[in-house]
């Protein structure tokens, strides 16, 4: 069980993320990443995680070895993070881990998971603007400068993410996959349609949607004065208010399932008391068993 | 009963609802909490900052009771306990007016001089009195005023004005007494010998060749004024010589008529004038400056007399004559200075004699301004008063005198320290307590949470 307290305590992100996919994926029998084959190309020897329908069963029954099949268009995937990096992204509740650091760890593992099977990684840094941007490339140095992007990450500023997305989409130049790691607090529609707009030009999508257990359970009692992070803005709670937050917040939640589902995109909720690892399993285990593209 | 000496900082008293309000505001703001999103939140019918009663009595009221008890020893209280009003009563201020006037000085028949008693008499007061002051004065009707005021600053305590003096009549006038206030006792302290009879030389005129000297006595006995007029004929002037040269004899002789006929005072054996003039040529032996009594007010009588002075400022400083000055510069004193601010009348010591240097000529103006003036200066005025034999009688100093009265309610003005300090230590043993509610508050509070926690 990973735990993203101790997870963020460690001051190298390379570390960290290889951590985090080693644990995630040791018992998953395919690998969730992989681009689909054109032509074969050569054989290598089997390594864990390979997935089971490119070995070769006959050469396998001659030689008693086990290979697998290489084609020449394997790394053929592109990927994009897009990573929320808006001040609400900065609230840690009562735990230790911010949404932001929480989001950081989720993107370092994917960029990992995905540059470890030899695809192409990029990253968006958002809030109101596109803050930091990586095209998709593949090779450890590519996943060095992504990992120290994401390090250098800093929630400021409030959410936008319509434009950051639309862009994120554009670069992807074949179909690929885009990854949304954001608590989704956009006051605008643009998120919602720029995740559709990605789904119709045939981009897979998954958005990781991460929260805290004070922003879901809203566990406040009695009256406080709520200053909202990303505009400043007070409101003062009472008992009422809390009831009333609860049910406006699961309703939220619920608009988010139902829209990702109705467009086919895989939509994760995670908690930020949550193991990391149970975290991305749910994500990885879903992506294995969908159909191959 | 309570005296304040700095009432004005009992205004400070409203500062004792600070606490109160700081209790009461201190708690009533919600707490505030940031939030990565408000919009689901609907905002709460209640208002944002409420009125609530304080979380613990007892602290805000210690914290009320350091802040009024502050402000009360600021004000600085005096407590008038009977104790204290009989610890004032007990104790004796006095203001001792001694008299200093000429009459005082005279010896009486026992050879002895008022001042002499006087000296003893107010030595005496200042010692059993708590508080003591002597104010020497040669006007008692006037100064009674400033005993009065020295007295108006003095501790609690009983206030007298004790008058030493030889109760000459005329010494003190019951119209200066009636001014002092009603509390503050007078005490009067008769010293001297008493005299029957005293004869003064009242005016004494200048004889010279054909000018007859005149001299006049007053003799005073009891209620009687006798006074005696002798005339004598020309003699020998004694205490007055000219320096002059001899061919200017018969100017000096003109020069003494004129001065003789004019009505100028006579001059005393005992206290000699010598007037120098240059043309004479001589130099008189000089042994120093001016240092006698007499010769000293002479000197200073001579320097604000108005018609001298201006006889000084029309004449004009003989340089071609010997100048006697020169010889010893730091022995001269400038009586008077010539239209060009040089001195014209100068003034020096020759043994028990006064040698005045006129720098002009004999037969001048200035030159029988001068003898005249000086004469005149060495004289004085008889102050005739202060011959007078009666005294004022007894009863009426009777009359005027009165004990001191008990100390006054509103003394504890005057009192040099307050009880403040009681109070101030009352301050820090309430803040004392206030540190100790406040721990136990805040352990009480600490104890509650972590049985919260658990």
């Amino acid at each position: 069980m990973l735990d993203p307290v101790l997870l963020s305590s460690i001051g190298d992100l390379e570390l960290v993320a290889r951590v985090t996919v080693d644990g995630t994926i040791s018992g998953l029998h395919r690998s969730p990443f992989h681009g689909y084959s054109a032509e074969f190309s050569q054989y290598r020897h089997y390594r864990p995680g390979d997935d089971l329908k490119y070995v070769d069963w006959k050469l396998f029954a001659r030689t008693d070895r086990v290979y697998t099949k290489q084609y020449r268009e394997t790394t053929n995937l592109m990927a994009q993070i897009a990573v929320d990096a808006s001040a609400s992204m900065s609230y840690a509740g009562a735990g230790a881990v911010s949404k932001l650091d929480y989001a950081r760890l989720i993107a370092a593992a994917l960029a990992h998971l995905i540059a470890s099977q030899g695809d192409a990684a990029g990253l968006v840094v958002y809030d109101d603007a596109i803050r930091q941007y990586l095209p998709s490339r593949v090779g450890q140095p590519q996943l060095r400068a992504l990992l120290v992007a994401l390090a250098r990450m800093q929630a400021s500023g409030a959410t936008a993410g319509g434009l950051a997305l639309r862009r994120a989409t554009d670069l992807l130049k074949r179909r690929g996959l885009l990854l949304v790691v954001s608590d989704l607090y956009d006051e605008d529609e643009s998120v919602e349609q720029e995740l559709r707009r990605a789904v119709t030009i045939g981009h897979e999508v998954a958005v990781f949607h991460v929260l805290t257990r004070e922003e879901v359970e809203f566990p406040f009692g009695g009256e406080f004065e709520m200053q909202d992070l990303e505009s400043g803005r007070t409101v003062l709670a009472g008992q009422a208010s809390a009831d009333a937050y609860r049910e406006a917040f699961g309703a939220f939640l619920e608009r988010w399932r139902t829209r990702c589902t109705r467009y086919g995109i895989d939509y994760t909720r995670v908690i930020t008391d949550m193991p990391l690892d149970e975290a991305l399993r749910g994500y990885l285990l879903r992506r294995i068993g969908a159909p191959g593209r | 009963m309570i005296g304040w000496q700095q009432p004005a900082a009992l205004f400070g008293l409203v500062l004792a609802a600070i606490p109160l309000i700081i209790h009461l505001l201190r708690t009533r703001r919600a707490d505030r909490i940031q939030f990565p999103s408000i919009r689901f939140i609907r905002p709460s019918t209640t208002a944002a900052v409420r009125l609530r009663s304080p979380s613990d009595w007892s602290l805000l009221a210690v914290r009320t009771a350091i802040v009024t008890v502050a402000v009360l020893a600021l004000a600085r209280p005096v407590l008038l306990t009977p104790g204290r009003m009989t610890s004032w009563n007990a104790v004796t201020s006095t203001a001792i007016l001694v008299d200093t006037s000429d009459s005082m000085r005279r010896a009486g028949p026992s050879g002895r001089s008022s001042a002499d008693a006087a000296e003893e008499a107010a030595a005496a007061e200042q010692l059993a009195a708590a508080h003591a002051v002597r104010i020497d004065s040669d006007g008692l009707s006037r100064d009674v005023a400033r005993a009065v005021a020295w007295l108006r600053d003095v501790p609690p305590s009983r206030r007298e004005i004790v008058i030493v003096s030889d109760a000459q009549r005329g010494a003190i006038d019951a119209t200066a007494l009636s001014a002092v206030p009603a509390d503050i006792g007078i005490r009067f302290i008769e010293v001297g010998d008493d005299v029957r009879e005293r004869t003064v030389d009242s005016f004494g005129r200048l004889g010279v060749a054909g000018v007859a000297a005149r001299n006049q006595q007053v003799t005073l006995a009891e209620e009687a004024t006798r006074v005696t007029l002798q005339v004598s004929g020309s003699s020998a002037v004694q205490g007055l010589r000219l320096v002059t040269s001899p061919g200017e004899a018969s100017d000096g002789e003109k020069l003494l008529r004129a001065v003789a006929t004019a009505g100028a005072p006579a001059p005393s054996s005992e206290q000699g004038l010598i007037f120098e003039f240059p043309a004479s040529g001589q130099a008189t032996l000089v042994s120093g400056a001016i240092a006698e009594p007499w010769m000293v007010r002479a000197a200073l009588r001579l320097q604000q007399d108005e018609d001298f002075q201006r006889a000084a400022r029309r004449g004009e400083v003989d340089r071609s004559a010997v100048d006697a000055i020169r010889a010893r510069e730091d022995a001269w004193t400038v009586l008077a200075r010539d239209r060009n601010g040089v001195p014209i009348v100068n003034a020096a010591a020759s043994g028990r004699e006064m040698v005045l240097a006129v720098r002009a000529p004999v037969s001048s103006f200035l030159a029988a301004a001068t003898v005249r003036a000086t004469l005149g200066a060495r004289q004085g005025s008889v102050a005739m008063p202060e011959a007078e034999v009666l005294r004022i009688p007894r009863a009426a100093l009777t009359v005027q005198s009165r004990p001191p009265g008990p100390v006054e309610q509103d003394a504890w003005r005057r009192a040099g320290g307050s009880d403040a300090r009681w109070l101030w230590l009352t301050a820090l043993a309430l803040l004392l307590v206030e540190q100790w509610l406040r721990s136990r508050t805040i352990a009480v509070r600490d104890e509650r949470e972590v049985r919260a926690a658990a």
